[in-house]
């Protein structure tokens, strides 16, 4: 498992921004495993659901989660908290791009999260809080 | 719907929130009020949460073929309890009419007392996944309907509590028909003996759940139920003919059992619950209050059997010693839940010896132990930090000083019961800082007053049910602070807090998530208050106005008006007259429950349109006892014959007879 442990792709968001990461960190992405098991990527994946920003971000933490797997230290639920803190447009975004990579626990994380920061509001609090200025 | 067409949010939030991303979030969305403000947002929210919705609860019948079929594809659940005018045939021809009921699940028809054997038979025929009904409090049921019931081959879930008319004929014909059956409910069918349940145990064999409150079966049903394999749970409150030798029977090596309740059975002892531990080493929950039985150490020891898996442990009414307590704490520190209401003998001692053992404790039941004192909520606070239900009625030795400490200590703590206790305004100060707090009964504090429910309101923000039943010194200002800081209050009881005004009830008129509120004995409201309570406050459905001398007609037009939901009213000694009554009852389509006692400015030509307007949807009615001989026989015989119980009250016909205090 040596060679694939330390072969890298390209991961070019819809913005055209391109990043260079491990294939494993790339794999923690049910689309993108798929994709790599199938044959159907070559060494650059176009990924047109996602913009730049927020897929660094889904990269970051992915990065974290896979040194945390091999023996670092911290928790993953300090990771987990890390990624949400955030305001709630970052916060859709991550949710819609994780949705899209087909992260699972990264959908869970982020609609748990925003169901969190739903509840207990108004219906004008929502709106306002869902204003598209963000 | 009357609400205002929500506005549509721009469509960049709704492309990227699609409605399988809104689906997920609503997953974790539990609280009905909060999904109702999602599904208010706009459009696109409305959507994924019809597509989302697994369980419904109509008002009416006629509008289930287009909430069913076009607007809620995912319903698996149906309660029908609350649907009004719900009769046999309206029933059947409902479901005859369309093919969605094919995918429901689950259906509730509890208290629809004009169910009968025609719209089972309907609903069972026509949903084949069906696995779970309950017709708990329909009178009227009988063998016919559970011929009907029988025909549910994949029925898993049955309760037929109260249902009078069902005997061991008919749980043979579900015993037989159903096979699968996994829970049943059949708590006062008086008329099953042990024969129905013989037969029930030889057929149903992964019966896992049985409630048997109040029936007259004997030992021979627990001889029977021993032999199920899967059996958990067995419920045999108030079982007169149960003694231990019957309860000897479950130690049979099965070792499934995980809740019994032997409540209320007068010949059961602790030997009885003895063996049964001794043949179920998995019992989590145990309740035996009100056994006429002593708490021997001998039954103690034999509790350490079961020290890993006991939860539950409920010990009402029985007489126990401090040793006792400490045994308790020794040999069950997993405890998660004592009960010792109305026991006798429990003093300090007892109860800090038990807590400091057993610190994994939720929920305390001291209600009536009148001798506690302070130092009890000390050790409660030092090592119970997880309690999250306390229960303290009565127990009027304890102070403010206690409670701070409580409210240091206990910091989770959700409801706490403080009726008839020494509250005064700086206890509250205290006991506010657990601002979790969702219920909170301070009935009979007549020392509470508006500074401590502004403590309430600054502080307890997540309150939802708060009972001030007698503070006499509560009053309108204090009403404010409440209206102000506890929007999500449902339940509230002011009664006899005769200081309240209209004011106060235009204050608590902002509550909109307010669903029941008791008023009884507020003279100096009258309807103006009412009417702002009923425009405001849009989700009430019970209201108890008794004794409020000052209400009258207008309050009842204000009502029928604008309080849609009402499903129960008590305005027994109130000042209205036939017209306020007759508008009340034939506009309220929800109403089910009315007490109608001592109407003195009603006639009986009153009464009687009143009760022919309502249409026959109420299920209870309470009048006075001279009413009976006055009403027309054929009016009575109408009323009962549409599922309508009456209670006839004998008091004595007196006018203003509330100038008591």
């Amino acid at each position: 498992m040596a060679s694939y442990e330390r072969r890298k792709v390209t991961l070019k968001s819809s913005d055209g921004e391109e990043f260079l990461v491990e294939e494993a960190v790339a794999m923690e992405s049910r689309m993108i495993r798929y994709m790599i098991w199938d044959g159907l990527a070559g060494d650059v994946i176009e990924l047109p659901g996602v913009k730049g920003k927020f897929l660094s971000m889904i990269i970051d933490f992915c990065k974290k989660r896979v040194a945390w797997a091999a023996g670092g230290d911290g928790t993953l639920e300090g990771l987990k908290s890390d990624f949400v803190k955030v305001d709630l447009g970052t916060l859709i975004h991550l949710s819609a791009a994780s949705f899209c990579l087909k992260t699972n626990d990264l959908v869970d994380l982020t609609s748990q999260t925003l169901a969190n920061r739903i509840q207990g509001k108004t219906i004008d609090e929502i709106c306002r809080a869902l204003n598209p200025e963000e | 719907m009357k609400c205002s067409h929500p506005p549509s949010l721009p469509k960049p939030i709704t492309a990227i929130l699609s409605v399988d991303l809104l689906v997920r979030i609503l997953d974790h969305i539990v609280d009905a009020g909060d999904r109702k403000s999602f599904r208010l947002v706009c459009d696109h929210f409305l959507l994924a949460e019809s597509l989302h919705r697994r369980s419904l609860r109509p008002l009416r019948l006629k509008y289930l073929p287009s909430l069913l079929g076009r607007r809620y594809p995912s319903i698996e659940s149906l309660d029908l309890s609350v649907c009004h005018s719900l009769d046999d045939n309206s029933l059947a021809t409902a479901i005859a009419s369309g093919s969605y009921w094919q995918k429901l699940r689950r259906v509730g028809l509890a208290r629809a007392s004009g169910v009968g054997w025609k719209g089972i038979e309907a609903l069972v025929t026509t949903c084949p996944l069906i696995e779970a009904i309950d017709l708990s409090h329909c009178c009227e049921v009988g063998d016919r309907v559970a011929a009907a019931l029988a025909k549910a081959a994949g029925l898993r879930d049955l309760r037929i509590d109260k249902c009078l008319g069902v005997t061991d004929v008919g749980l043979a014909m579900v015993s037989v028909g159903c096979g699968r059956l996994e829970r049943l409910g059949i708590k006062w069918c008086m008329e099953i003996s042990d024969i129905g349940i013989d037969l029930l145990v030889k057929k149903c064999r992964n019966l896992r759940v049985l409630d048997l409150s109040y029936l007259q079966v004997t030992n021979n049903s627990l001889r029977a139920i021993s032999s199920l394999e899967k059996f958990e749970a067995l419920s045999l409150v108030g079982c007169r003919f149960i003694d231990d030798e019957g309860l000897a029977f479950l130690n049979n090596g099965r070792n499934s059992l995980q809740s019994i309740d032997i409540s209320r059975c007068q010949n059961v002892t602790w030997f009885g619950i003895a063996s049964v531990i001794e043949g179920h080493r998995n019992l989590q929950i145990i309740n035996m209050g009100d056994c006429h039985t002593e708490v021997t150490p001998a039954f103690l020891s034999q509790l350490s059997l079961i020290k890993t898996t006991l939860n539950i442990l409920k010990l009402d009414g029985l007489q126990i010693s401090d040793s006792g307590l400490q045994n308790i704490g020794s040999n069950c520190n997993n405890l998660i839940e004592i009960g010792l209401s109305k026991c006798l003998g429990v003093t300090d001692k007892g109860i800090g010896e038990l807590v400091s053992s057993c610190t994994c404790l939720r929920s305390i039941d001291l209600t009536c132990c009148h001798l506690l004192t302070d130092n009890v909520l000390t050790a409660i606070s030092k090592y119970c930090i997880n309690l999250t239900c306390l229960r303290l009625e009565a127990c009027s030795l304890m102070t403010e000083k206690g409670f701070g400490q409580i409210a240091t200590g206990c910091s989770q703590l959700l409801e706490i019961d403080l009726t008839d206790c020494s509250i005064n305004d700086i206890a509250l100060q205290h006991l506010t800082k657990c601002s979790e707090l969702k219920v909170l009964k301070l009935g009979l504090c007549a020392n509470i007053t508006s500074k401590g429910l502004a403590y309430i309101g600054s502080n307890c923000n997540n309150l939802e049910e708060l009972d001030l039943y007698r503070c006499v010194e509560v009053d309108d200002y204090g009403l404010s602070f409440l209206a102000d800081g506890c929007k999500r209050l449902k339940k509230l009881n002011l009664c006899y807090c005769i200081q309240i005004t209209n004011q106060g009830l235009q204050y608590l008129s902002s509550l909109e998530w307010l669903s029941d509120l008791e008023l009884r004995g507020l003279v100096n409201v009258s309807s103006m208050g009412i009417t702002s309570i009923a425009f405001g406050c849009k989700s009430l459905v019970e209201l108890d106005l008794k004794g409020c001398s000052s209400i009258d007609d207008a309050a009842m037009f204000a009502l029928a008006r604008y309080s849609l939901n009402l499903r129960q009213i008590n305005i027994s000694n109130c000042s209205v007259s036939g017209v306020g009554l007759c508008k009340l009852l034939r506009t309220l389509k929800c109403l089910q429950d009315a007490k109608l006692v001592q109407l003195t400015r009603t006639s009986v030509e009153g009464f009687e349109f009143a009760l022919r307007a309502s249409r026959c949807k109420l299920k209870k009615l309470k009048l006075a006892g001279d009413l009976m001989e006055l009403l027309s026989p054929k009016l009575l015989q109408m009323l009962q014959a549409r599922g309508c119980r009456i209670r006839w009250v004998d008091k004595p016909m007196l006018f203003n007879s509330l100038t008591i205090e």
